[in-house]
């Protein structure tokens, strides 16, 4: 049973709480059974390709070579939440297509995994009690700047768990 | 658009899905006209996501063949006569009557 506590960013009334062994195990847990599925064995490093399909695994749209220029010339990664259908999940091309910028483009595809994952329900519940009265114009969406990727906070006492959770389910997952 | 349309590019991504290919991997199996090797990923990216359409009845039939989805559905999501029909469009009251017929099939 997962620990709620109340969420002090305000996005949501209550979010859960997890411990880094929680998050590793979770993740060890979903990438073994990709890989078993996907190749008949367990193997690391995860191929990047892989980290596609975990996303559109749990009924995610991916977008692996999006414009995301809009939200600002820095920002990698952008996965946004609706009522009415799964997320949807844009990574920007500039990492995508550049094969010099692998390893970004691999820790941008496993934060936004751990938005996907462990955010999901969260936004779902939001949507289902009828929660939509935010309107700012990203208020439905989680969107990630290098900084913020590679400098997650890896600690459980921080303010914004959202931020905590991809980027440790980042490091269980490409490791 | 109707709520139930689907289209071209959903049609192939869904097809993509349930057969548990990556796009990388879809994108290596389809190959150019040119004989110029597969399609990137990023074109088929493009076209799942409706920012492209394929390029020729070739590619369309490629995308019917690897993911067993038939090939005039194919050829009616992308918007283009399949290509065995386009040497019978001479005769324009043919192809109005081919039109209506296609239309009321639809609508029935």
């Amino acid at each position: 049973m997962v620990k709620m506590i109340p969420d002090n960013t305000g996005r949501f009334a209550k979010r859960p709480f997890f411990t880094e062994k929680e998050l590793d195990g979770d993740c060890e847990r979903l990438i073994r059974e990709l890989l078993l599925k996907r190749h008949g064995k367990v193997e690391y490093p995860v191929l990047t390709d892989d980290l596609t399909v975990l996303i559109e695994n749990h009924d995610a749209e991916l977008d692996c070579y999006a414009d995301l220029r809009a939200y600002g010339d820095d920002v990698e990664g952008v996965t946004e939440f609706f009522p009415e259908k799964g997320p949807k999940v844009s990574i920007s091309e500039h990492i995508s297509g550049d094969d010099r910028r692998e390893n970004r483009y691999r820790t941008t595809l496993t934060h936004e995994f751990g938005h996907v994952k462990f955010h999901g329900p969260l936004w779902a519940e939001k949507f289902a009690t009828g929660d939509l009265l935010d309107r700012r114009p990203h208020a439905n969406k989680a969107v990630s700047k290098r900084d913020n990727i590679l400098n997650a906070p890896h600690h459980h006492s921080i303010n914004d768990l959202v931020e905590f959770l991809a980027g440790t389910s980042r490091d269980a997952l490409v490791r | 658009m109707s709520a139930e349309s689907v289209t071209f590019g959903q049609a192939i991504s869904k097809a993509r899905k349930a057969l548990g290919l990556s796009q990388k991997e879809l994108a290596a199996r389809v190959m150019k006209e040119e004989d110029t090797g597969a399609i990137s990923p990023q074109y088929l990216n493009d076209i799942e996501h409706d920012r492209r359409s394929p390029s020729s009845g070739h590619l369309i039939r490629q995308f019917s063949g690897i993911l067993n989805i038939p090939e005039d559905y194919l050829f009616a999501l992308a918007g283009r006569l399949p290509d065995d029909l386009r040497t019978d469009t001479s005769d324009p009251d043919r192809v109005v009557a081919a039109f209506m017929s296609f239309r009321r099939t639809l609508k029935e």
